[in-house]
């Protein structure tokens, strides 16, 4: 798979009319385009092949923002920190917090957020981007626009289209227009962090996160972790966003606890009996949301009982693709995890970093481990990614909403080549 | 011959054909659409699902899914299709309570889940209002809502994982009961897809522990505007109520002479019914808040549960509500339209003005946390100036809440009832994607045929279906 090769001035259509018209010529020139909002996502390495870019920088500012309803109508193009400023004003929030490498906190679009359906520690709380997008304006592969959804907090009218383009990488069509569910400021908002046992092995760390795991996500400490509204443990060089020197042998539970006094009192109490807590600051969350460094991440999720299994599948993997600086986010209450790290990269060895995995000298070296996603990944890396939209209604599909196939072919895997042109 | 087929999958106990038998199954919860099946049919496994569906599809027969028929919107009647009923299918599979994921068929009910985790310290939390009796795969058809979707969300939010059978026979695992998958979101088009995807044979869901505490406030207004701003008065604060629920003059004297009387104050214009829950620490000051906003909004008196009998009373008034209207008049038109939140009072006001000049009389029973109205009317069917006079009238009130912003179904589903008013709530286009979609799961437009989008919206197969449009 070659290197995305963008040759020409990014295209910026100001309305949503100036990008149908685009789309329309770009689908009737059977050519492809990478659509982007800021880039943040852009640069990890997809293997997107086209000449032409859209931005949908040009298509940026609020429509409608009513504080009453907590719900906020904004185009695609819009900055999460544009959202975050005017929210913030009528003390409320749009709990959406997804990783995103350093400096994108607040440049990222939220366009690019619901359309790679990031999230991030305050999903606990809150939900997912899935769980938050109310309504979506969007513009098809042929440049028919369509609406799906909403302003509403509540709405099952038709077909669900509102979930099919969340997450779909831009495949489906370009968002133009979001609605989404805000939340209003809890009075108190205290984040703490507790250091744990981290043993000396890999078996006795996988171990201790099964049994963490576990203890979280059953009664007594059941009550009081399904009030938070984040919950995460940091190991390696994780405990760094800390201060003081990351340490390749620390283990951290990072919790953030809102609500009235007396609640928040409560749960640091009873959280107390894991360890003696640290108060930090709320800032470490934007810390913990840029941790992600090197060429590779890769998410990974499965029972919380099976927690210490799915890290130590990761590791594993990290390790045999001789991972430096190693980045672990765990997520305990989901059995989810984040891992990144610098692994040997497309200027390096590629060839014997497959070696360490089975000497195929191939791309295959690189086939992440069971129930593992790819965030970003050497550009060689992507080629041994199987599809994720290879089935046939997600063909069906795709083929409905881009018939050219001309929107980000191939963001979605090796296969997802343009899939009506040929 | 078809039913002779379908007994050879089932046995012939299963397969009903005659007319006093398939009776029971020409409408659903809502009065006023009826349809007869042409049979109905009542697998007993995941297999003969298949089978029935791939028989089906080999014969080119429509067909569509049916839980336990409580449904709102005439989504379920199966007009001279194949009905096929899901209710034999009522194992409990698995309850994962580390993993607080539970494994059901579809056929299992909604309340007998949350009484099965219970021990476990763990609940289903959707709860629409016929959690009693309705079951988790038609739950799953229409996303369904209910008072406590404020805090915990619908069922979208807490369904991980669906076997589905395809419309043509094939299975097809969507989401994963534990781990995040790549690619569309197809679990999420599927949830509230109303029978037009295909069946769901396995449900995973998400359980969410028991809270700790739970304290029921019922405030009580002399106006219904004011009952209005107390909402968004709460909603403010930052405290999420785990249900926030409002009843009219009209449906608390409904309930009150009903069976399900509640104590609700009958000279009231209108009440809340506020609920906030979650660790005993703290709940007090959520309380005093709660009670607060109320009455700086003009309540006569705010009044807490002190019991966990009345607790129960409280909600037993209004999850009868619906009911209680019977005791009204024979027929009922329920309404599920949403606004935004801040137009609750005006659009209530206008809901009035509209009631007054039709001679109707609107019960208004609703999801006030969420501006998820239910106004309803009662009415006699067999008065044809009376029934004229409902259905301009909701047209009216539609109308109305079309225009404040909001949307034609917040949690019942569009069905047959809601048909008419998909053109004004979308465009041509997005109508037409919305079948084209669909089209990649069902080609043949077999499942629930005429259903959710009006045919006439479906360019590509405008007029070619052979189902009928009632």
């Amino acid at each position: 798979m070659s290197e995305p090769s963008v040759t020409d001035a990014p295209e910026t259509p100001a309305t949503p009319t100036e990008l149908s018209e685009l789309l329309a010529g770009v689908h009737a020139a059977r050519t492809s385009v990478p659509v982007v909002g800021s880039g943040t996502w852009l640069d990890a390495g997809r293997p997107v092949t086209a000449t032409r870019r859209i931005t949908t920088r040009g298509l940026s500012g609020i429509v409608e923002y009513v504080p009453g309803d907590l719900v906020i109508t904004v185009r695609g193009g819009t900055t999460l920190g544009e959202i975050a400023d005017v929210t913030a004003a009528h003390d409320q929030w749009l709990a959406l917090d997804p990783y995103v490498h350093a400096g994108a906190l607040r440049t990222a679009t939220i366009g690019a957020t619901i359309a790679t359906a990031s999230s991030g520690p305050l999903s606990l709380g809150f939900g997912r981007a899935r769980d938050l997008a109310l309504g979506l304006s969007f513009v098809c592969g042929d440049g028919t626009p369509v609406r799906a959804g909403g302003r509403v907090v509540k709405n099952v009218a038709g077909f669900d289209l509102v979930r099919l383009t969340t997450g779909a990488w831009g495949t489906l069509g370009v968002i133009t227009e979001i609605s989404l569910r805000l939340h209003a400021r809890p009075a108190i908002d205290e984040s703490f962090a507790i250091h744990l046992d981290w043993p000396a092995t890999t078996d006795a760390r996988a171990a201790a996160l099964t049994a963490l795991a576990q203890r979280l996500n059953t009664p007594p400490l059941l009550a009081v972790t399904s009030a938070l509204v984040s919950l995460v443990v940091l190991t390696d060089h994780a405990t760094g966003v800390l201060g003081g020197a990351a340490q390749a042998d620390r283990c951290v539970l990072l919790a953030r606890a809102t609500g009235n006094r007396t609640r928040v009192h409560a749960i640091r109490q009873a959280l107390a009996v894991l360890g003696d807590l640290v108060p930090v600051d709320v800032a470490v969350w934007d810390a913990v949301r840029t941790l992600e460094s090197g060429n590779t991440t890769i998410r990974s999720s499965d029972a919380p009982s099976r927690m210490g299994d799915t890290w130590q599948h990761v590791s594993t993997w990290m390790a045999q693709h001789r991972a430096r600086e190693v980045h672990t986010i765990i997520e305990p209450l989901r059995g989810a995890l984040r891992m990144s790290g610098k692994c040997a990269d497309n200027n390096g060895d590629v060839d014997s970093a497959a070696d360490a995995d089975g000497g195929t000298g191939d791309v295959r070296g690189w086939r992440l481990p069971a129930r593992a996603l790819a965030e970003r990944l050497p550009v060689e890396a992507w080629g041994a990614q199987p599809s994720s939209i290879d089935d046939v209604i997600s063909q069906r599909l795709r083929t409905t909403l881009d018939p050219a196939g001309v929107l980000n072919p191939g963001i979605l895997g090796a296969h997802g080549a343009p899939v009506g042109a040929a | 011959m078809l039913a002779t087929r379908l007994a050879s999958i089932v046995g012939p106990r299963w397969v009903k054909q005659r007319a006093a038998e398939l009776v029971a199954y020409d409408a659903d919860g809502l009065p006023g659409y009826h349809a007869m099946p042409r049979l109905a049919v009542f697998p007993g496994t995941r297999e003969e699902v298949v089978a029935i569906v791939r028989l089906l599809a080999e014969l080119g027969i429509g067909f569509v899914p049916r839980g336990a028929g409580t449904g709102l919107s005439g989504g379920s009647l199966a007009s001279d299709t194949v009905l096929i009923g899901m209710n034999r299918l009522t194992r409990i599979v698995e309850i994962d309570a580390v993993n607080r994921v539970a494994h059901v068929q579809p056929g299992v009910v909604n309340a007998r889940l949350s009484r099965a985790v219970a021990p476990f310290g763990l609940q289903y939390a959707p709860d629409p209002s016929s959690q009693t009796v309705c079951t988790i795969g038609g739950n799953v058809a229409e996303n369904a809502g209910g008072p406590h979707c404020l805090k915990y969300g619908v069922t979208l939010n807490h369904v991980v994982a669906l076997d589905v059978v395809l419309p043509n026979g094939d299975m097809r695992r969507l989401g994963d009961p534990y781990s995040e998958v790549p690619g569309y979101d197809l679990l999420g088009l599927f949830v509230g897809s109303e029978g037009c995807f295909g069946i769901a044979t396995d449900v995973w869901v998400r359980l969410v522990p028991e809270p700790q505490a739970i304290r029921t406030l019922l405030a009580d207004f002399t106006r219904l505007n004011d009952a209005a701003r107390a909402v968004s008065s709460i909603v403010a604060t930052g405290i999420v109520p785990a249900a926030l629920e409002m009843m009219d003059n009209a449906t608390i004297r409904a309930v009150e002479a009903s069976i399900y009387a509640a104590g609700y104050p009958i000279d009231a214009d209108a009440i809340l019914l506020c609920e906030v829950d979650g660790l005993e620490a703290g709940l007090a000051d959520d309380v005093a808040l709660v009670r607060e906003c109320c009455l700086a909004s003009g309540a006569r008196e705010v009044r807490v549960a002190a019991s966990a009998d009345e607790r129960m009373r409280l909600w037993q008034g209004r999850k009868k509500a619906f009911g209680a209207m019977g005791r009204i008049a024979p027929s009922l038109v329920v309404q599920d339209a949403v606004v935004p939140r801040t137009r609750l009072p005006e659009i209530l006001e206008t809901i009035a003005g509209i009631g007054a000049r039709h001679r109707v009389q609107v019960c208004n029973v609703f999801h006030a946390g969420d501006g998820n109205l239910h106004p309803n009317i009662p009415y006699d069917a067999s008065d044809a100036d009376a029934s004229a006079r409902v259905h301009l009238a909701m047209k009216e009130i539609m109308r109305a809440c079309i225009d404040a912003g909001g949307t034609i179904t917040g949690e019942h589903g569009v069905g047959l009832d809601k048909l008419e008013y998909m053109p004004s709530l979308f465009d041509d286009d997005s109508l037409a994607m919305m079948c084209a979609v669909r089209q990649a799961f069902d080609p043949e437009r077999r499942a629930n045929p005429g259903k959710v989008v009006p045919v006439k919206s479906c360019r590509e197969w405008h007029g070619s279906t052979g189902a009928k449009h009632v």
